[in-house]
């Protein structure tokens, strides 16, 4: 399993440029990559991309058919669609990256406390992630909503508490299966106590597979605040998002589908994108797939 | 003055499916500032067990059932566990018997070293980094200032062990447990760690309590055997007289056994017919009985008191009450 020193500094690529590599090698990773960049540079730029402001109303120009002045034509207030999908990017990457931050870092801290600390409270934590986990997101949407009413906000909450359990579940399990390593005991043995031994040596030994994991978590949320946009439990109009996008073009579907499709085919390509190069990831950073690490 | 570590009649017992399991039973026995004490024992014996009793991380599974360890005069059993950790690593610390196992694969070998210096407020990391830089070329890494970025994958065994000595004697203990700190290397490592082990003794003039089955090492490095057999101390003795002059029967069986004293032309290897007895039996016999050739009628009546049959020489035997 171990190199002898010499040929380990024979190996000349660091594991990062290996994994690159790697990744790189693979079609399907290129390709999500690809599909993952644009999505980004659009959200990040989406302010100087948009040609319109996406909540400019222009009754006399609404519904109006693709062209050069309207890329993907105009929705039932005479919106320019391609702005709306524009901004919307921005809006589902929001919701992504602060919702699964979030989900990791309560999830990782109360999963660390359940898998490092006495079994009672560990007993405690798994019952309320197994709790929390049995509500079905859209029946656990549909109570958030009626309560604190729809808002981005609303829709972060519910990303939160649907993916948070999971997150938990996971650091708790390899923090169990860390807590008997015997590279804990020796630290122990040093004199570290369990802040320490969490921060400096639990930690670092499981954020890679979780941020694999959690990047593979990105699409799914994507679909989930389009999903509640669209059942009118997530972003308010006029905020553009891809799902009151969808919203609005789902009523005209049968004279103006563009605008459905304007909607629906970034979701697609955005979700594809983030699956493939997350897999493609994996592959290139689990080290049981790749011998030089 | 007051002899480094004192235990005075440990016992510790393992939670067990139907009853307890007596890991160890009324140990006692104490270091003195400076010196090499060897603990052998074969597998199963308690060895591992009593050192991590000292530093009181046994597995939650384990219960201190009777006893203390004192070390400089101080009860550990009755300190909080802040005060615990004060003392582990600091003026106690302990190697392992694992190199492979015992640093953090996916920090740099420099990062823990540095870590590990937590308590030092003082230093900065540039001198914290210079530290473990010398205290590695010290044990003997070659080349420390380039080496020291890289991770433990990339080191050897030897070297990896090398490493764990360096860590536990970073802040200068006065006690190291060394938990079988060979017995995942070869010959010619063995001796190289036994060898810097003794240099490190003459440097940081600290007692070391070095846990091992093999009779060879302690031989080599040692001051003072204790012999334990499942759980109990059979014989302790300075490691001339114990070699010159074994008392007990299973220290005798146990030197028979030593490969490295087996005559060239021996036929066959030597070895103790039966095994451990029950440890969750209540002792009501010589816990050596049923492999003891010279058992006679009292052996199976009663256990046998330790007896000093000489300066620094205990063994608890029958044969011994004369």
């Amino acid at each position: 399993m171990s190199a002898p020193t010499f040929e380990a500094e024979a190996t000349p690529a660091p594991p990062r440029a290996a994994a690159l590599r790697h990744l790189l090698a693979d079609p399907l990773g290129r390709f999500g990559l690809a599909l993952v960049l644009v999505f980004l540079l659009t959200a990040i730029f989406a302010d100087a991309i948009a040609p319109y402001n996406p909540s400019a109303i222009a009754i006399p120009a609404r519904l109006q058919a693709p062209s050069l002045t309207h890329l993907f034509g105009t929705d039932q207030l005479g919106r320019d669609v391609f702005s709306r999908v524009v901004l919307g990017a921005r809006i589902a990457l929001e919701v992504a990256l602060v919702a699964i931050s979030l989900a990791l870092a309560l999830g990782g801290a109360i999963g660390l406390a359940a898998g490092y600390g006495p079994r009672w409270l560990d007993a405690i934590l798994v019952l309320v992630f197994d709790t929390v986990r049995s509500f079905p997101t859209i029946m656990f949407a549909l109570a958030l909503v009626t309560l604190i009413g729809p808002s981005l906000e609303t829709v972060i909450v519910i990303v939160v508490a649907t993916f948070a359990p999971s997150y938990g579940r996971i650091v708790r399990t390899q923090t169990q299966a860390l807590k008997h390593a015997e590279f804990i005991l020796a630290e122990r043995s040093l004199g570290a106590g369990p802040a320490r031994i969490l921060a400096v040596h639990v930690v670092p030994n499981i954020v890679g597979p979780l941020f694999i994991l959690a990047s593979m978590d990105v699409p799914v949320v994507i679909t989930i605040e389009a999903g509640l946009s669209f059942l009118g439990f997530g972003v308010r109009p006029p905020t553009p998002s891809w799902g009151t996008v969808l919203n609005d073009g789902y009523a005209f579907i049968g004279n103006t589908p563009w605008i459905i499709l304007a909607g629906g085919l970034p979701l697609v390509l955005s979700t594809l994108g983030f699956t493939f190069l997350g897999e493609a990831l994996r592959d290139a950073i689990d080290p049981r797939l790749r011998k030089e690490f | 003055m007051a002899a480094l570590l004192e235990i005075d009649g440990l016992s510790v017992d393992f939670a067990g499916s139907q009853r307890p399991i007596h890991a160890l039973r009324d140990v006692r026995f104490s270091i003195e500032r400076g010196r090499i004490v060897g603990l052998v024992g074969e597998s199963g014996s308690g060895k591992s067990t009593l050192s991590l009793a000292i530093l009181r991380l046994l597995a939650p599974s384990a219960r201190i059932a009777a006893g203390t360890i004192r070390f400089e005069g101080v009860d550990l059993f009755a300190l909080s566990e802040a005060a615990l950790r004060a003392l582990r690593g600091e003026r106690i610390a302990m190697v392992f018997q694992d190199p492979m196992s015992t640093l953090n694969p996916v920090l740099s070998v420099g990062a823990q070293m540095i870590d590990v210096q937590f308590r030092r407020a003082d230093l900065s990391r540039a001198e914290k980094r210079a530290r473990a830089v010398a205290i590695l070329k010290r044990v003997g890494i070659p080349d420390p200032e380039r080496r020291i970025d890289d991770y433990p994958h990339q080191f050897s065994g030897g070297m990896r062990q090398r490493i764990s000595i360096a860590m536990a004697l970073m802040s200068r203990p006065d006690l190291l447990i060394a938990d079988e700190p060979t017995t995942a290397l070869d010959v010619t490592l063995e001796a190289q760690i036994l060898d810097l082990l003794r240099d490190l003794r003459r440097d940081f003039a600290g007692a070391i309590l070095l846990v091992s089955h093999h009779l060879g090492v302690v031989a080599e490095i040692c001051d003072e055997v204790v012999v334990l057999y499942a759980g109990e101390l059979v014989e302790q003795a300075p490691v001339a007289e114990l070699f010159a002059n074994p008392r007990h029967p299973y220290t005798r069986a146990l030197l028979d056994c030593d490969p490295g004293r087996l005559a060239a032309d021996a036929q066959s290897f030597p070895t103790i017919p039966g095994r451990l007895p029950d440890l969750g039996a209540p002792r009501t016999a010589c816990v050596f009985v049923a492999r003891c050739p010279l058992a006679f009628e009292r052996c199976r009546a009663e256990a046998p008191a330790l007896t000093t049959v000489g300066p620094g020489h205990r063994a608890s035997c029958h044969l011994l009450d004369g």
